[in-house]
């Protein structure tokens, strides 16, 4: 196989989540159910995002995934007119963006927006919704969307 | 410390949308090249200052270079950050007395590799595949579109200010030659923001090219330099920066602030100079909005007011602070960090024809990746 060819192959599949990926297989079961989950240390009670099985503030093991409400604001946003992921390409234009959650303005959630034709506006507020990507195996990630406020 | 060294030779491949070689024939053809200016042998060098994150590229590059005698291996930063940072490595293992002769470079082979297809970068960051990839968040032109948004709307930075970079760096290709990738393909502000875009508020002309080269340089003792053929660019300062959550800028507590912050400063008290006395730069030109934040971050203005700077032809040749004098990587060459080093010292040696700054002296080199950021200040010998 070419490098070319490699790189093809590798980029297919990569706007799939691997929902069996032990780090973060119980992000996409939350979802699944329709909960939106962030890490959070039982040693020091502060939040691990992006997950890791260390505490970076207390070096504690004890992480535990805890539902947030879900709600946050556009921290910045983008729409994207020409995706360089295949799987990807039918979205166009599309608006993805990073989301302060309103637990922690730290927690920032890059997410699509599901109504790409609205622009959004630094500090909008939004809400998250879920979205399922494939049937079998099942894969749901979330998204966020614009709300009035 | 305070280096007393000098870069000796320079050298450059081609620089080409694709060569047929492979990226260590290009490497090692651009140390050569860098020995042939100076008038050194491959013998003469012991030391290398390594970039290249790689064991493999390593060492094929050595062994396509015929590099026989032992030779000392410095490295700190990655990619283009550690090649601007090199001669901090050339410096430590010089007054150390391990090394007396120091060669550095980079590359890249993107333009025939990956020909546009920028999304394989970064796809063994595990944390990306799961949380950014699937929501769109990505490649890179997707990151550095979410901070020039965020810089628009907290500063009220303009699309015609990143555009005004990337102007000037199209101008200053043109003045190149077909060294610089983009040099025949002339761009005007109104041109500028009639183009679609690909990742809002960035359109083509806002993004690196894909380019296939690679340059090196070759660094000794100031007293030894005497000895070499062309006149010597003296290494005046070298800073390093380190910000936290490494590549991933999603989370990075101050947002839009690159380790500049920390590498600009290091670097200006190294050489004891300030931003006013640099006569001409190259600041990492991965996307135009980072010229803006590097021109903040650096101090060359102040917080916010990097987009106003940029207007009115003061970063063009002829303005007060030239940048990206070859067309830089908008518009020149994207090969991690060398060739922005080789341009610099050219500039310093003076003879640059139509796009040589006048008076050229000091000059600072920017390298950036995500967490890490090196500057380099350079001084007329």
């Amino acid at each position: 196989m070419s490098e070319r060819e490699r790189i093809e192959q590798v980029v297919a599949g990569l706007h799939l989540p691997d929902v069996e990926w032990p780090p973060t297989r119980e992000f996409f079961a939350g979802a699944a159910r329709g909960e939106l989950l962030i890490p959070k240390c039982r040693g020091c009670g502060g939040w691990v995002w992006y997950p890791q099985s260390l505490c970076p503030t207390c070096a504690s093991r004890e992480i535990q995934w805890r539902p947030v409400g879900g709600r946050g604001r556009i921290f910045t946003w983008v729409r994207v007119h020409r995706s360089f992921l295949p799987g990807l390409a039918q979205q166009v234009p599309y608006v993805t963006a990073l989301v302060e959650l309103e637990e922690d303005p730290m927690l920032r959630v890059p997410c699509m927006l599901v109504e790409s034709d609205l622009l959004p506006a630094v500090g909008a507020p939004v809400e998250v919704c879920f979205v399922e990507l494939q049937a079998a195996p099942r894969i749901v990630v979330p998204r966020f969307r614009l709300v009035a406020g | 410390v305070k280096p007393d060294i000098a870069i000796v030779g320079i050298g450059e491949t081609p620089f080409r949308r694709s060569l047929p070689d492979d990226l260590q024939t290009l490497m090692a053809e651009a140390c050569r090249g860098a020995l042939d200016d100076a008038g050194l042998k491959i013998d003469d060098v012991d030391g290398i200052a390594d970039s290249t994150g790689s064991y493999s590229v390593l060492h094929e590059v050595l062994r396509h270079l015929g590099v026989r005698r032992p030779v000392q291996i410095g490295t700190s930063l990655h990619a283009s950050p550690g090649t601007v940072a090199a001669p901090l490595q050339a410096a430590l293992l010089i007054e150390a007395g391990l090394a007396t002769t120091v060669l550095a470079f980079s590359g890249c082979n993107w333009g025939s590799q990956r020909r546009g297809n920028t999304g394989i970068a970064h796809v063994d960051m595990e944390m990306k595949n799961a949380f950014e990839m699937p929501q769109g968040w990505y490649p890179q032109v997707v990151h550095f579109a979410g901070m020039a948004r965020r810089r628009m709307a907290l500063y009220g930075m303009k699309e015609e200010q990143l555009g005004a970079v990337a102007v000037a760096a199209r101008r200053h290709a043109a003045l190149t030659g077909e060294q610089a990738l983009l040099g025949h393909k002339p761009l005007s502000l109104a041109q500028y923001c009639a183009a679609p875009y690909i990742a809002e508020p960035y359109r083509a002309d806002d993004c690196c090219v894909v380019s296939d080269g690679a340059a090196a340089f070759v660094m000794t003792s100031r007293e030894r330099a005497a000895d070499y053929n062309e006149r010597p660019v003296d290494v005046l300062g070298v800073g390093l920066g380190v910000l936290p959550m490494g590549e991933y800028s999603s989370l990075r507590g101050d947002y839009l602030r690159t380790a500049a912050v920390h590498s600009g400063p290091a670097a200006f008290a190294m050489a004891d100079v300030s931003p006013r006395d640099v006569d001409f730069a190259a600041l990492y030109d991965n996307f135009s909005g980072m010229v803006i934040q590097q021109l903040e971050d650096l101090g060359f203005c102040r917080p916010g007011e990097g987009g106003a700077f940029v207007e009115g032809g003061r970063i063009e040749i002829g303005g007060e602070l030239p940048l990206a004098t070859a067309g830089g990587q908008l518009a020149g060459a994207f090969l991690l960090g060398a060739n922005l080093v080789t341009e610099a010292v050219k500039q310093l040696r003076g003879g640059c024809g139509g796009r040589q700054v006048a008076g050229a002296e000091l000059g600072l080199v920017a390298g950036y990746a995500g967490a890490e950021h090196a500057t380099l200040i350079l001084g007329r010998g």
